[in-house]
């Protein structure tokens, strides 16, 4: 999975903000914190969910469990507001 | 955490707000989905001329004062024909500083826009007898169409 064409991100101090450009759908803004912005990051290029997990795992020192969930929840996020390429 | 935000939250944190454009009243200075838009918090009132963003029911707008009033605004579209009033401070989120248009940031005190948006004013009779007009011929022409 990757992050559609044309959803741009901006870093501002410690948020990220990110809208779509063009003409896709979406017509919000979306802010993110780091760990958001992290997993966003790594949907700039083709990945998967577990590749997602591993990567976070290797940087946060938290159960796996909980990591899991979090991905998941926030891969839901952006795939409500179109932004994912399955 | 990733949550939608809303243009309000982005101006009152950051102060500033860059965005696409969507429709077409504000044509032919902004293109939807071409040019970009940037919006910073308003402080005190409005000029006649500049670019509100507010929000009339869920909707965000961004059209031209054309009028100051002691309690509202007077705003119209730069490609709409119908003014609005009831308008005032407590509605506005921004104003328009710059555009970016083709790549090329352009700001609100740039002389060529200045000069944009009192050509654009001064011709709206013109305009708005030309779309009247039009619309006059083209009713016209259908009632010809049906008769034949």
């Amino acid at each position: 999975m990757k992050l559609k064409n044309g959803f741009i991100t901006q870093n501002i101090d410690d948020t990220q903000i990110m809208v779509a450009a063009g003409d896709l759908q979406f017509n919000g803004i979306v802010r993110s914190n780091a760990t958001a912005a992290f997993i966003v990051n790594l949907l700039k290029s083709d990945t998967t969910e577990q590749n997602i997990v591993n990567a976070l795992y290797e940087k946060y020192d938290a159960p796996k469990e909980q990591i899991s969930a979090d991905v998941k929840s926030i891969l839901n996020k952006l795939r409500t507001i179109g932004a994912l390429e399955e | 955490m990733i949550r939608e935000t809303t243009f309000e939250e982005i101006l009152e944190r950051y102060g500033k707000l860059v965005y696409k454009t969507k429709g077409v009243s504000m044509l032919p200075m902004l293109r939807q989905n071409r040019d970009l838009v940037i919006i910073e918090k308003p402080e005190g009132r409005l000029k006649k001329y500049d670019v509100a963003l507010y929000k009339r029911g869920s909707k965000y707008v961004l059209h031209r004062i054309i009028a100051v009033r002691e309690n509202d605004y007077v705003i119209i579209g730069d490609n709409t024909y119908s003014y609005e009033y009831g308008i005032s401070d407590k509605n506005i989120i921004g104003v328009l500083k710059a555009f970016v248009r083709d790549g090329k940031e352009i700001n609100i005190e740039n002389k060529k826009y200045r000069v944009y948006v009192h050509f654009w004013r001064t011709v709206y009779p013109i305009r708005f007898l030309y779309k009247k007009i039009r619309g006059i011929l083209g009713k016209i022409k259908r009632k010809i169409f049906k008769n034949t």
